[in-house]
């Protein structure tokens, strides 16, 4: 775009305006599309950061850092890849969904992992939160009764370089027995109940988190932690329906 | 009209019959199978095409009326042929890879939203077909209308009938078959005898293409999102059995991984067990129990907080209300309940239930609804158990206008007189956020304990929560201090926390189960005080317990909210919750829109001369206000008469259709004159008021007497309406062929456009303010009808 202006011969002045109008346009122009598509999915993924996650109070760098590196555009169907830094939940098919990112930040967040740790998560999906959490933790361990599900994030994350995240295609019901105790464990494929042996492979004072609701709506979280035989739950609110419930109070 | 040389009178009208028969039949076939892949509440958008059918096929026959008539006898039988290859094609495109929509995706994917409007224009063809068929005849027979209309009437009452057969005994893939068959019998009936090369072709024709379309069905694909589909995921997970009712389509899938604990406690640390698991159109229903069965089995079910009753008291007589495939029934038979009765309505499930209980002289199933079981029943419980309400931390928005009696003040009143002295209600609800469910019931039951002016509300409620559910327990007596114990007891063992409990400690309510937005524990004190109304009044969501009049349990959006809640759903923000009636709404604001292009907007192109146009206006558009508003109050309250959903609409239109044909074919024999246009819808309107006293007592008096005697009941007091409702729309055309028929096709038109718009906003109405005003509104507008004679000009 550029050359438009060498062709420009001394302009006369009453069109002088109305051309640099249009070489700025043009040059803007230019210089959008010839971001790579990469660089477009990098500017979504820090306005995602900025206005999505850090609005609503998640603080926790290792969080914010894992969020901004993973490409979550990879990890959605290529015909939803332009919405994948959006507000909210995708679907990915078999009648599962990719968490809103926000939710996928706060149970990162809760969850409480350092570099040290080693994390189990029940319902692989897409593979997307076990590569966030990857750059967090020491090891993640994941499971996907779905085989189809499974096998795709497999490769996936095998094709991005999450070496330390390793799949299993399974029941979740039984955890991941041969690495347990984990220090955090997320289950992502909520059901009616928590499994036994998922409490027993948690270990004492470890946390485990439940999104909860059904597809694309708000989800609720559930923090489960584990102090010797007792365990106890606690119900989170995801940030936005606050003023939904606030609005009158007695 | 006399015998015509091709095809006479009687052969139109069998062939009118049977394909009014096929569209109701079709328009019935099609609820259930959208009911199956989708979800409910798109039984309305069916309702409205098919009505949409009708009004375009007036108009369309206004623009072409003298081409369509000079062709008629040919076009006629046409007609109805391509109806009957239309309507499994339909079904077939409908379902298929490239159109199919989902419900859940609709918000999602601007993809589905093109998906769904087409969905709509492809379920619209037959109907257009078929109604133009019928219209043409109309116009045709403009003075044999009496006769053409009843045998529309006719048919349309028998098709409700023969969908119900055609539920029960063919497989969902093969019913929009069955139903073509209708249409095609009637248009070979109607063939023209002289018009032999034209017979040579169709018939052979169109026979290889129904055939090809019977080895051929359409794939039914229930949507991902729906509980059927997650489970066929889950590893060697095959449908054991499948059986269509009229009631829903019954399957029965078995997994290795398909494990049942809903809401267990975290206490809880043996493994869960594997079930088969039942679905009613996709949706989860319950499990299979362990064959043979164990009295004292340990119920996993123990484990969860609608055990609580079974452990402060020994309960001796229960009652469980709508049991399922039996889990609750087992729980109070491990807890050596000498008497448990058990209701079902859903046949095919309660075969389950029964053939489960086999042997266990204890155990009283009953294949009906609790109301109506309830009324005539004479025992007292030492407990009444209802199952679980709502779903797991979700949402039952997409059941938003499904009225659910046995959760209204008036059942809970029923249940309250049928306790023991000691006896109690036992209401347990899925957690969900923001909190609905809950309060509902609460509200309900703080209510309920008013009206038997108990003066310490408190000391008769107890509630418990789990990690994700909560029980309430209210009670006749008082409860004692041992037995606030034994809650305390139970609660420690299982690490829930008591919710209500009298001479309860704050420290107490979240030990175990912690909760981010504490005024949850603020908000329940205050429905069990005095300070009640003002929550139930500012909560942002609907609270107030349901009434028979208004028995929509898990609709929760105020009316105001209606535009907050679509702009969030432009801002892709939306929470998903009550979406049913969300969709309803918007499904109104199409169909008000789509029913003017394709019904009102051509005839505007054409000038329409009249001195009666204001009463042409009212007269039609009243009536076919009218007519949907009382299909809609008589379905609910015969629903609630016979217990039967589907057999109880089944009857009301067949009943109505048929006594309506009646009234037609007689109005076509009476004297037309203006007495009769001011007179009859001024009846109608005197019965409706009257109804509107008389008619809930009449019903709920005589709910526990026989079957036959409730049947006849329903003819007296529908046939008798009925009859008069079938005649102001033959007369009111007759009296126009007479002096103008430029103003035929108006009225026609304008009588179909308010039909279609009148069922969803019936159902509107309906939510909003209840089914008693619905009818008086159309008492109203029949009084107006009759009002709007004056205005006709000689």
């Amino acid at each position: 775009m550029l050359h438009v202006i060498f062709y420009v011969d001394k302009p006369k002045k009453k069109n002088m305006k109305r051309l640099y109008i249009l070489i700025i346009i043009l040059l803007n122009v230019g210089f959008f599309s010839s971001l790579s598509g990469q660089d477009k999915f990098e500017i979504k993924r820090k306005e995602m950061i900025k206005k999505q996650i850090q609005a609503r109070g998640i603080t926790d760098k290792k969080t914010l850092k894992a969020m901004e590196a993973v490409p979550r555009h990879l990890f959605v169907p290529e015909e939803y890849q332009n919405r994948a830094y959006e507000d909210g939940p995708l679907p990915i098919g078999y009648g599962q969904t990719i968490s809103q990112p926000y939710i996928v930040a706060y149970m990162t967040e809760l969850l409480n992992v350092g570099p040290d740790d080693v994390v189990l998560e029940i319902g692989t999906g897409s593979g997307y939160q076990a590569a966030v959490l990857s750059r967090i933790v020491k090891k993640v361990y994941t499971v996907e009764i779905i085989e189809e599900l499974g096998l795709a994030a497999k490769e996936r994350l095998k094709a991005l370089n999450y070496d330390n995240v390793e799949v299993k295609i399974g029941d979740g019901y039984y955890g991941w027995e041969e690495h347990a105790p984990y220090d955090g464990i997320i289950v992502t494929a909520a059901s009616e109940y928590i499994p036994p042996p998922l409490i027993q492979q948690l270990k004492d004072k470890g946390r485990m988190i439940i999104p909860v609701g059904s597809p694309f709506s708000v989800q609720n979280l559930m923090l489960v932690e584990k102090s010797g035989d007792k365990i106890k739950t606690k119900s989170l609110i995801p940030v936005r329906f606050v003023p939904l419930t606030r609005k009158n109070k007695p | 009209m006399k015998s015509d040389k091709t095809t006479s009178l009687v052969r139109i009208n069998v062939a009118i019959g049977l394909i009014s028969a096929a569209i109701i039949a079709f328009q019935l076939i099609l609820m259930q199978i959208l009911s199956y892949v989708q979800w409910y509440h798109f039984a309305y958008m069916i309702i409205s095409i098919a009505l949409l059918g009708f009004g375009a096929a007036g108009t369309f026959l206004t623009i072409f009326q003298q081409k369509l008539e000079k062709n008629y006898y040919t076009l006629f039988p046409f007609l109805l042929i391509v109806t009957a290859i239309l309507i499994p094609v339909v079904v077939g495109i409908a379902n298929s890879e490239a159109v199919r929509f989902d419900s859940l995706l609709i918000f999602q994917d601007s993809r589905h939203i093109g998906k769904l409007i087409l969905t709509y224009f492809i379920f619209f063809l037959p109907f257009l077909t078929g109604a133009l068929a019928i219209g043409m005849s109309f116009s045709k027979f403009a003075d044999q209308i009496g006769k053409i209309y009843f045998s529309n009437l006719i048919g349309s009452g028998i098709g409700g009938i023969i969908a119900i057969f055609f539920m029960q005994w063919i497989i969902p893939e093969q019913q929009s078959f069955a139903v073509a068959i209708l249409a095609f019998v009637g248009g070979i009936v109607s063939l023209p005898k002289n018009k032999k090369k034209l017979i040579r072709i169709i018939v052979p024709l169109s026979t290889l293409i129904l055939i090809i379309l019977f080895f051929y069905p359409p794939r039914l694909t229930p949507s991902e999102y729906k509980d059927i589909s997650k489970t066929m995921l889950l590893p060697d997970a095959k449908v054991e059995y499948r059986k269509s009712t009229p009631h829903g389509f019954v399957e029965i899938v078995s997994s290795p991984v398909l494990r049942y604990a809903p809401g267990v406690s975290l206490a809880y640390r043996d493994s869960f067990p594997v079930r088969k698991v039942v679905f009613n159109n996709g949706n989860w229903m319950g499990c299979l129990l362990p064959q043979p069965l164990e009295a004292n089995e340990t119920n996993i079910l123990d484990y969860t907080p609608q055990a609580l009753p079974y452990h402060i008291d020994n309960i001796k007589n229960a009652l469980i209300i709508n049991a399922g495939t039996g889990e609750n029934v087992l729980l109070a038979l491990s807890h050596q309940v000498a008497r448990i009765t058990a209701n079902e309505t859903n046949p095919e499930i309660f075969n389950i239930l029964r053939q489960s209980f086999e042997g266990f002289y204890q155990v009283q199933p009953y294949q009906t609804m609790p109301r109506t079981l309830l009324t005539p029943d004479t025992n007292k419980y030492d407990l009444i158990e209802l199952p679980i309400v709502g779903s797991f931390f979700g949402n039952s928005g997409l059941n938003a206008v499904e009225p659910r009696y046995e959760l209204t003040i008036e059942a809970l009143r029923e249940m309250w007189n049928k306790l023991s002295e000691k006896g109690m209600i036992s209401l347990s609800c899925w957690m969900d956020y923001p909190v609905r469910n809950a309060y509902r019931l609460l509200a309900t039951i703080s209510l309920l304990l008013d009206e038997n002016d108990i003066a310490h509300p408190p000391h008769h409620v107890v509630a418990i929560r789990s990690w994700c559910a909560i029980t309430f327990l209210v009670k006749k007596s008082p409860f004692k201090r041992d037995e606030i114990n034994k809650v305390r007891l139970f609660c420690e063992n299982r690490m829930f926390d008591p919710l209500v409990l009298p001479e309860k400690q704050e420290i107490e309510r979240d030990k175990y189960n912690i909760l981010q937005d504490t005024t949850f524990f603020t908000h329940i004190d205050q429905l069990l005080s005095h300070k009640k109304e003002t929550l139930i009044r500012q909560y942002p969501y609907r609270i107030h317990p349901t009434t028979d009049d208004r028995p929509f349990f898990f609709q929760f959006v105020r009316f105001k909210q209606i535009p907050q809640l679509i702009s969030s759903i432009r801002e892709k923000n939306f929470p998903f919750l009550d979406i049913g009636y969300v969709l309803i709404i918007l499904t109104f604001v199409q169909i008000v829109f789509i029913a003017a292009i394709f019904i009102l907007l051509p005839l505007s192109f054409r000038p329409w001369k009249s001195r009666n146009k204001k009463w042409v206006l009212m007269y039609f558009s009243g009536l076919g206000l009218a007519y949907m508003f009382l299909e809609m109050v008589f379905i609910q309250h015969f629903t609630f008469y016979f217990g039967e959903p589907t057999y109880a609409a089944s009857a009301t239109l067949g009943i109505l259709l048929f006594t309506s044909g009646l009234g037609s074919y007689y109005s076509g024999k009476s004297q037309n004159n203006k007495k009769m246009r001011l007179a009859i819808p001024l009846v109608i309107a005197a019965i409706l008021v009257l109804y509107a006293f008389v008619l809930s007592p009449i019903l709920t008096a005589t709910i526990g007497i026989a079957l036959p005697l409730k049947i006849m009941i329903a003819v007296v007091l529908l046939g008798t309406l009925g009859f008069f409702l079938g005649m102001p729309f033959p007369i009111g055309i007759d009296y126009l062929s007479g002096k103008n028929t430029d103003d035929i096709p108006w009225a026609w038109a304008l009588n179909g456009y308010f039909s279609v718009i009148s069922t969803v906003l019936a159902t509107i109405i309906s939510v909003e303010l209840g089914y008693l005003l619905l009818l008086s509104m159309a008492a109203f507008i029949y009084a107006l009808v009759s009002i709007s004679n004056v205005w006709i000009k000689a």
